[in-house]
């Protein structure tokens, strides 16, 4: 009762194997902070799992028998279900990072990471923060502005200039503390601000929101 | 001046046929015999004594009046002036007498006075009388020569009914048979007792040949018709006849050495008329008539004989033109028969549709193919053997073929036959039509059940052998990924917890943990590359589109080729299977450019369709030489194509391939959707 005030962070894990789940959770919950709350052996279990138990972040594996992770993920982001997903997969090619950011995932990590790693990046999405890497965010970029058919298109209304100005350095890969010196505040306040297009959005990430941005033609990298 | 001397000569000559004239002295003896005797008492001529007269006439009133006789005699013989003279004569002569001789000069005045008048009188009433009679002669005259003319007329004309009439039946008999023989055997006849001659010959010119050959003869011996069997163009009166298509008339041949040849001299002939036998203003032959005795010929026996053989000519033609339809009919009857029996037959199955799709005819093996009696298909609308959607290909291909588009020499098509069961018939559609209009279309139809089951077999065969080779690399790579690497990296995992929280372990020992970890990392990379070479997951878990972007993107990093990929059209997803063997069949390509092509640049196209989808594989490298049929490429070693067929008939799809050395090589794939 105690850890969950403290900001404990609940962590929903789907893999298939249960031998690398059962490994990563007792991995994770080493750590205080992190609880996993549920375990799910595929794709349809994920989604009931993530709408029953409204986790702070999924951890999904790939290939899982029945609907894949991606799959899974396009189910539970149709539901409008707002939470992160962390996609964790074998492999490092483009189409995969293309096919999981548009579904809607927070962001993926390869299979072989090290479980500090893993750690920090599920604190970095649950905080709102990205997890690409700087090479694949722009990757990311090149992919969906060729996508976005109306470029410059008007966002008056929804969002203040600020709140663009941080979404567009988010886009360009900055981390929040960098979006704040470039923008002269406090990081908290572009938590705000992002905190305020996630909702605008009906996201859960800056993923999601960068790449929702540049679909829409809002924001502009060139 | 010329007229003169003319007047002087006709007077003398008038003289002259006067003083010979007996009639004029006549005249001229009575009028002094009578003028003697009036003056009877100074010439004491007297030929009678005075009688008594009545009213008081004395001699010499019969001396006037018989002045009268040499007057009238005189305008009888010379007309009225003759007359008149011979009055003025009488006047002078009684004159005298009246006035000086006799006692009563009152009444001899008188008399002398009427007898003047009277005899006036005579000539002018003679010469009126005359001239009557003359114009009555005249008249007649005129009347017997219009008599004379319309009795001309009516001869000539009864001599042209009498043609007409022969010409017409001449034409009758000509056009009552069309037995050429007897048509010209009658002909010869007819023209014989026509134009009353001995002998008649009748040639048929034979264009080509440049010579006329006897085809009937009347009135000549056996022997002279073999020895005119043939006669060459320009030979004789016949040849020259035929040459120049005017008619030839020769009263006596025997003094024309150059017409005359041996068996006119045999045969003794002397006249000959010979006419062109013309149709259409075309040469047919020449009609020849001879006569043994020399005979006048008349232009009118030439102009009945050329309108003869005109008749014949047109009689000629018409035989010639009946006899070669006859042929042709024959010819057509036969070539029918041929083809009915073919039909009939026929192994293969044969019937004809009309436009709108019902049978109109139908042989014996297209009854057997679906499964009706004849005259039950006969009349069937089509659409009931054609199952829909081949009947809406079916009538695709008879609407281009209406359109003189043959695209499909012989296609493969779905029946129904009778009982319900489906068969297969290989089909060739043919446009029959009459006067280029179009009437029906036929269809010739093998039936390919057999071969298209035994097909389909080795089909599925061959799918299930690629299926289960594809699922074996599947679940390898699926044993691997799932048991061997998930385990090495629960490994990997449970190694890392191990290090970080046991602090007891020295440092080397701790860095040497590291390393195995490393290792074991390293070794996981090894088994996914494996795995991920037998079945790349990206086509399970993303699908065809991003799994042929990632291949594409492999080429282009691992063997820097130009690799391009566009796709066109709205995205459709195919089964999993067919997904993955079009990957196949692009990876198999690709993996082809990069070993044989030696190309520097590569574009994939994946095109999205209405009714079905084109992948294409296109190089700029060296191209080969391509066999006759793509099937031939396993034998002559390129099995990878063979593979690429062979996967492109598994997903239904077609399969081509372009290529010539030198021009760079194109594989398209077509896949319905």
């Amino acid at each position: 009762m105690i850890k969950e005030k403290t900001r404990t962070i609940r962590i929903l894990l789907a893999e298939d194997h249960v031998l690398v789940r059962e490994s990563l959770r007792e991995y994770l919950e080493k750590d205080p902070d992190l609880e996993v709350v549920g375990e799910a052996g595929d794709g349809e279990q994920m989604v009931a799992l993530a709408e029953e138990l409204q986790p702070d972040i999924i951890v999904a594996d790939v290939s899982m028998p029945k609907v894949n992770g991606i799959e899974a993920t396009k189910r539970i982001k149709e539901k409008n279900i707002n939470i992160p997903i962390l996609i964790l997969t074998a492999y490092d090619a483009d189409q995969y990072i293309f096919s999981l950011l548009e579904a809607g995932a927070a962001g993926y990590l390869l299979k072989d990471i090290s479980g500090k790693e893993l750690i920090d990046s599920i604190r970095r999405v649950s905080k709102g923060d990205s997890v690409l890497h700087p090479t694949v965010v722009h990757k990311v970029m090149e992919r969906f502005r060729n996508t976005g058919k109306n470029q410059g298109a008007q966002y008056y209304g929804l969002f203040t200039d600020r709140e663009i100005e941080a979404l567009e350095l988010a886009a360009r890969g900055k981390t929040n503390k960098e979006i704040a010196d470039k923008l002269g505040v406090s990081i908290r306040t572009v938590e705000a601000h992002l905190g305020h297009i996630f909702e605008k959005l009906n996201v859960s990430s800056r993923t999601e929101a960068v790449i929702l941005a540049l679909k829409k033609g809002w924001i502009c990298l060139d | 001046m010329k007229k003169k001397p003319r007047g002087y000569k006709q007077k003398s000559v008038q003289k002259q046929y006067f003083l010979r004239n007996p009639q004029f002295w006549s005249v001229v003896v009575i009028y002094i015999l009578i003028t003697l005797h009036h003056y009877d008492n100074l010439t004491s001529f007297r030929i009678m004594s005075a009688p008594d007269l009545p009213l008081g006439f004395s001699r010499h009133t019969i001396d006037r009046i018989l002045y009268l006789v040499p007057v009238i005699l005189s305008s009888f013989i010379f007309g009225s002036r003759g007359g008149l003279i011979v009055v003025a004569a009488a006047f002078v002569a009684m004159v005298p007498r009246a006035l000086f001789i006799t006692p009563y000069h009152m009444a001899a005045l008188w008399e002398t006075g009427m007898i003047t008048l009277i005899s006036t009188l005579a000539p002018l009433g003679l010469d009126l009388y005359k001239k009557q009679e003359v114009q009555l002669g005249e008249t007649i005259e005129q009347l017997e020569s219009t008599q004379r003319e319309l009795h001309t007329t009516v001869e000539v004309s009864r001599e042209q009914e009498k043609q007409l009439a022969v010409i017409n039946s001449f034409s009758v008999m000509l056009s009552k048979s069309l037995e050429f023989e007897e048509v010209m055997k009658t002909t010869v006849d007819m023209v014989k007792g026509i134009m009353q001659v001995e002998v008649v010959l009748v040639f048929s010119l034979h264009e080509n040949l440049e010579e006329l050959r006897l085809i009937a003869y009347s009135g000549i011996h056996e022997d002279s018709a073999t020895a005119l069997e043939r006669m060459r163009l320009g030979e004789g009166v016949c040849g020259r006849v035929a040459e120049t298509g005017q008619p030839l008339m020769v009263d006596d041949i025997t003094k024309e050495p150059e017409l005359c040849n041996e068996t006119v001299k045999d045969e003794q002939l002397k006249s000959e008329i010979s006419v062109p036998l013309m149709a259409h203003g075309k040469i047919m032959g020449t009609l020849c008539v001879a006569t043994r005795s020399e005979r006048k010929l008349k232009p009118a026996d030439v102009e009945l004989l050329r309108a003869l053989g005109n008749l014949i000519g047109v009689a000629m033609r018409n035989v010639n033109l009946y006899s070669e339809r006859m042929v042709a009919a024959e010819q057509l009857r036969l070539s029918e028969k041929r083809y009915r029996q073919i039909f009939e037959n026929a192994h293969d199955a044969i019937w004809v549709q009309d436009l709108s799709g019902t049978v109109i005819a139908a042989n014996q093996a297209a009854g057997e193919l679906f499964g009706y009696e004849l005259h039950t298909l006969v009349g069937m609308d089509s659409e009931k053997f054609f199952p829909d959607k081949d009947y809406a290909f079916s009538q695709a291909i008879q609407k281009n073929l209406l359109n003189g588009l043959n695209g499909h020499h012989s296609y493969k098509q779905e029946i129904v036959r009778e009982d319900g069961s489906k068969a297969y018939v290989m089909l060739s559609t043919n446009l029959v039509s009459s006067n280029s209009h179009p009437d029906g279309i036929q269809f010739i139809g093998r039936d390919i059940t057999n071969e298209v089951r035994m097909q389909e077999n080795q089909r599925f065969y061959l799918e299930q052998i690629t299926k289960a080779h594809e699922e074996e690399r599947l679940r390898i790579s699926r044993d691997l990924h799932d048991s061997a690497a998930q385990s090495l990296i629960a490994t990997l995992r449970s190694l890392e917890k191990f290090c970080e929280e046991e602090d007891r372990l020295s440092q080397r020992r701790l860095d040497l943990l590291w390393i195995y970890h490393k290792q074991l990392k390293g070794a996981l990379q090894e088994i996914r590359q494996v795995s991920r070479d037998l079945r790349p997951s990206i086509i399970d878990q993303l699908g065809l589109l991003p799994a042929v972007e990632w291949l594409v993107e492999q080429q282009k990093a691992e063997h820097g080729l130009d690799a391009s990929l566009s796709i066109k059209g709205e995205e459709r997803r195919f089964s999993k299977e067919q997904e993955v063997t079009l990957f196949r069949i692009i990876q198999e390509a690709l993996r082809n450019v990069v070993r044989h092509a030696e190309a520097t640049e590569v574009k994939v196209a994946i095109v999205f369709k209405e009714t079905d989808t084109v992948v294409s594989i296109i190089d700029n490298g060296s191209g080969f030489e391509l066999p006759e049929s793509l099937g031939e490429l396993s034998r002559l070693g390129k099995l990878g194509v063979d593979g690429m067929m062979t996967r492109a008939r598994l997903v239904g799809g077609t399969f081509d391939m372009q290529t010539s050395p030198g021009e760079g090589t194109a594989i398209a794939v077509v896949v319905p959707s």
